[in-house]
C-alpha cells in the first residue's frame, strides 16, 4: 500500500512557498489586530460584515483613524483567508500524505473560525464584545502558529536524524513544556489587554518568569546537547532574540498601563506606548512560534510515507478516464 | 502532561469568571471640567472637521473664528475646589453615584427620573464596559476611543441631544423613548453600536446614568460659563446653593422632557412598498418636493443639491457636522416615518436644524414621504424624477 520514499518534498516547492507566504502575511494581520486592542477602536464599525474591498470605496473625507485601523486588520483578514483557501487546495490536491493533506483543510478551518470569532466579537459586543476579543486575540497566535506549522511540514524533510535519541527526548520534552508555558501567558496576556483584573495582572507577571525560565533552559539545552546541529541554532537564537526583545517590551507596556496612575480604561495611549504594547503582542506570537517550531524540530524524524491510490482504484480511474475521453460517461457524474 | 494541561483549563475559567462588568475603584472622582466651554460657536463654513485626537486644539480656535469659548482655568482656584465639592456632594463618584441637593424637591424629581443611588451604581459599572470608551468617565465624549472616530461621540455636558422628540422648547431634553431608541438602533453611519441584545433593565440601567452625567455635566458647565462670563449673571456666592438651584431646574427639564413630546395624530405612510407608489402617495411627495425647494422652508439652503453638495458647519458643541447627504438614505435619528415627523417637526437644534414649526402636520409628513422616497428614483413621481435625478 505505501512505498518509502524518505527524502522527497511532501508537496511541490511552490505549494511551500505559498505556506510561508501565508504564514508571512499573518504577520501584519496580528500587528494591524493589536493595534486595534491597543488603540481600543475594535468597535469604529460596528456593522460586519463589510466587503473586503470596503476599506479602497469608503469615504475618507473625515478624520477616521480608528475605522482605517479596523478595515486594515479585516482587510488583512480577507487576505490570509484568500491565501489560506488556495493553500488548502493546493495541499489537497498534491500533498503526498493524508495527514499534510488534512493540514491544510485544518489551517482553512481555523482561519475562518478566527475570522468568525472577529465578527461575532463586533455584532455580540453587547453580551460577549471585550472577552470575545481576549479570546480572539488568543486564538489568533495558535492560528498563526498551525500556518507556522503547515510552512513547516510542507518543507523537504531533514536528510537524516541530526540528534541522538536521548537529547531529542530531552529538548523535545522542555520544548512542549514552553509551549504550554506561553500559550497559558498568551491567555493571561490577552486578559491583560482586554481585562485587567488583578488576578489576570498577577498571572501574567509570575507566568513571565516561568516562561523566561523554560527558555533559557531550552536554550541551554540545546547548545550542550545539539552544538552542531544548524537548524537548532537558527530556532534558539531567534528565539533568545525574541525573548529578551520581550521581556523590554512588556516592562514598558506594563510602566504605560499600570504605573501611569490613570485608570487603564480611562488611558489615551502614547505613540510609545501603543508602539510597545502592540510590539510585545506581535512578539509574543514570534516566541509562540519559535517555540512551536523548536519542538516539531526534536520531534521523532520518520521517513516520508507517500499516499498511494490503491491499484484498483487506479485501474477505475483510468477506465472512467478514457470512456469521458469517449463522451461515454458525460452527464453520469 | 495532562496536568499542566488541567491547570491551563482551570486557569482560563477562573481568569474567564473575572470578566464581565467591573465596578469603578472606590477613590475615583468624576474630574473637573478642564476643556474649553463654548458658548458661541462660530459663523460660517469650516475647511473640515478636527483632525484625529485634535479636539481640543480645534476648539482652542473658537474666539479666533468668531465664536466664544471660555476656559475652565481662569477660574479662581477657591471657586474650582469649592465647586468640585459641591459637584461630588451632589452627583457622588463613579463608583458611588447619587443625584441629591439641598432642596426635597430634588430628590423626588430625581425619583421621576429612576436616579436611585442603587440603580446608578448599578448602571455605572454597564456603562464603563460598554460605552466608556468613546463617551468618557464624565460623559465628555473624550474617552481613549472617542477622538479616533468621526462623528466623534456625544458630549452630553451640555445637556443638549440631537436626535430628541419632546416639544420645541428652547431646553429640548430627549424623552427616555428616544435615548431607548438610540440605544436600540445605534446611530447609522457612525461608531455607535446597537444595544438590541441587552435586557430592558439593563437599557434602562444605561438611560439613567447618562441621564446622571448629563444633569452632572450640564450644572458644572452653566455655573462655569456664568463665573467666567462677563455678561451673564453671576453665580450664588455659595455654589453648593448655585449648584442645587441648577440641579433642580435641570432635572425639572428632563422631567418636562417625558412630558411634552411631539405627538402626529394621523401617521399617513402607507406600510407596503406598493402603496407608496398609489396617486395619492405620490401627489403628497410632490408637495413635499416643492415644500424641500421652496426658499421659505429652507431646506435645500443646508442639504444643497438633496444632501449631494453639503458644507460643513459647526455646531453647539463648537465641533463641525455636516447636513446629511438624503440620497443615501442613511438617517441617524432613526428611519421610521414618525422618526423624521420628529426631526422635521423639532428640528435638529444643536446642528442648526431648525424645528418647522409653522408647516401643518399634512405637510410636514408630506416633507417626511418626500425625503424617504430620495434615494429611490423609482418611488418619485417622474417630473420631481427628473429634477432630482437630472439625466447626465
Amino acid at each position: 500500500m505505501f512505498e518509502q520514499k524518505p527524502h522527497c518534498r511532501p508537496v511541490p516547492r511552490w505549494v511551500h512557498a505559498w505556506a510561508i507566504l501565508t504564514a508571512v502575511c499573518t504577520t501584519p494581520l496580528l500587528a494591524l489586530g493589536g493595534l486595534v486592542t491597543t488603540r481600543r477602536v475594535g468597535m469604529a464599525d460596528p456593522v460586519w460584515p463589510t466587503t473586503p474591498w470596503y476599506l479602497f470605496f469608503a469615504s475618507w473625507q473625515e478624520p477616521r483613524p480608528g475605522f482605517l485601523i479596523e478595515h486594515a486588520h479585516r482587510f488583512a483578514g480577507y487576505l490570509v483567508g484568500f491565501l489560506v483557501i488556495v493553500l488548502a487546495i493546493a495541499m489537497w490536491r498534491t500533498a503526498r500524505t493524508r495527514g499534510l493533506r488534512w493540514l491544510g483543510v485544518v489551517c482553512l478551518i481555523a482561519v475562518s473560525l478566527q475570522g468568525m470569532l472577529g465578527g461575532f466579537r463586533v455584532v455580540l459586543n453587547e453580551l460577549v464584545g471585550t472577552d470575545l476579543a481576549a479570546v480572539h486575540g488568543v486564538c489568533a497566535q495558535i492560528v498563526f502558529c498551525i500556518l507556522i506549522g503547515a510552512a513547516y511540514f510542507t518543507a523537504r524533510p531533514a536528510q537524516e536524524a541530526e540528534l541522538p535519541d536521548e537529547a531529542r527526548r530531552k529538548l523535545q520534552g522542555i520544548a512542549t513544556i514552553l509551549v504550554l508555558l506561553v500559550l497559558m501567558q498568551l491567555v493571561w496576556g490577552s486578559l491583560v489587554r482586554h481585562n485587567p483584573t488583578a488576578l489576570m495582572q498577577r498571572l501574567h507577571l509570575f507566568t513571565a518568569f516561568a516562561v523566561v525560565a523554560a527558555a533559557v533552559w531550552l536554550i541551554l539545552s540545546a547548545q550542550s546537547l545539539a552544538p552542531t546541529s544548524r537548524r537548532l541554532r537558527w530556532s534558539n537564537s531567534l528565539l533568545g532574540l525574541f525573548l529578551v526583545l520581550q521581556v523590554v517590551l512588556g516592562i514598558e507596556a506594563w510602566m504605560g498601563k499600570f504605573a501611569s496612575g490613570i485608570l487603564w480604561d480611562l488611558q489615551t495611549p502614547t505613540t510609545g506606548q501603543i508602539i510597545a504594547r502592540t510590539a510585545h503582542v506581535l512578539v509574543g506570537a514570534g516566541i509562540f512560534a519559535m517555540s512551536v517550531v523548536l519542538m516539531l524540530q526534536t520531534r521523532e524524524v520518520k521517513p516520508l510515507r507517500e499516499f498511494e491510490t490503491p491499484k484498483s482504484d487506479e485501474s477505475q480511474a483510468n477506465r472512467d478516464l478514457a470512456l469521458v475521453g469517449s463522451g461515454e460517461l458525460r452527464g453520469t457524474s | 502532561m495532562r496536568r499542566l494541561q488541567y491547570l491551563a483549563l482551570m486557569g482560563f475559567l477562573a481568569a474567564a469568571a473575572g470578566c464581565g462588568s467591573q465596578p469603578y475603584p472606590s477613590n475615583l472622582a468624576y474630574s473637573s471640567r478642564s476643556d474649553l466651554i463654548v458658548a458661541k460657536p462660530p459663523e460660517g463654513h469650516p475647511d473640515g472637521p478636527a483632525p484625529a485626537g485634535q479636539l481640543d486644539e480645534f476648539l482652542a480656535q473658537t474666539n479666533a473664528r468668531g465664536g466664544k469659548a471660555y476656559n475652565p482655568a481662569d477660574i479662581p482656584q477657591d471657586k474650582r475646589d469649592q465647586l468640585q465639592a459641591a459637584l461630588m456632594h451632589s452627583f457622588g463618584t463613579p463608583a458611588s453615584p447619587t443625584v441629591r441637593g439641598d432642596d426635597g424637591e430634588i430628590d423626588i424629581l430625581a425619583n421621576r427620573l429612576q436616579l436611585h443611588p442603587d440603580r446608578l451604581a448599578e448602571a455605572s459599572k454597564l456603562y464603563r464596559r460598554h460605552c466608556l470608551q468613546c463617551h468618557g468617565l464624565t460623559g465628555d465624549g473624550r474617552g481613549p476611543t472617542g477622538l479616533w472616530v468621526y462623528p466623534l461621540p456625544r458630549d452630553y455636558r451640555q445637556g443638549i441631544f440631537k436626535y430628541v422628540s419632546s416639544n420645541g422648547s428652547a431646553a429640548r431634553k430627549p424623552s427616555r423613548a428616544d435615548l431607548q431608541r438610540t440605544l436600540l438602533n445605534g446611530v447609522e453611519r457612525t461608531s455607535m453600536p446597537k444595544f438590541n441584545l441587552l435586557s430592558d433593565h439593563e437599557r434602562d440601567l444605561l438611560i439613567g446614568y447618562v441621564i446622571h452625567l448629563s444633569v452632572r455635566g450640564e450644572v458644572e458647565y452653566r455655573i462655569m460659563r456664568s463665573l467666567l462670563s462677563e455678561t451673564e449673571e453671576p453665580p450664588d456666592d455659595n455654589l453648593r446653593r448655585e449648584v442645587t438651584v441648577t440641579l433642580k431646574h435641570t432635572l425639572g427639564q428632563w422631567v418636562q422632557a417625558d412630558q411634552e413630546r411631539i405627538a402626529p395624530t394621523t401617521l399617513p405612510t402607507p406600510e407596503t412598498p406598493d402603496g407608496r407608489l398609489t396617486p395619492e402617495h405620490l401627489e403628497s411627495v410632490r408637495r413635499g418636493y416643492n415644500l424641500f425647494t421652496q426658499q421659505t422652508t429652507g431646506c435645500i439652503t443646508c442639504h444643497e443639491d438633496y444632501g449631494r453638495q453639503t458644507k460643513y458647519r459647526y455646531d453647539n458643541w463648537g465641533t463641525v457636522v455636516k447636513p446629511l447627504d438624503l440620497i443615501e438614505g442613511a438617517y441617524r435619528g432613526g428611519k421610521t416615518p414618525v422618526d423624521l415627523f420628529y426631526r422635521i417637526r423639532g428640528g435638529i437644534g444643536p446642528s442648526g436644524m431648525p424645528a418647522a414649526a409653522t408647516l401643518t402636520e399634512q405637510q410636514v409628513w408630506d416633507l417626511v414621504h418626500f425625503v424617504m422616497a430620495l434615494p429611490y428614483p423609482k418611488a418619485l413621481p417622474p417630473d420631481v424624477r427628473e429634477r432630482v435625478y437630472p439625466p447626465r
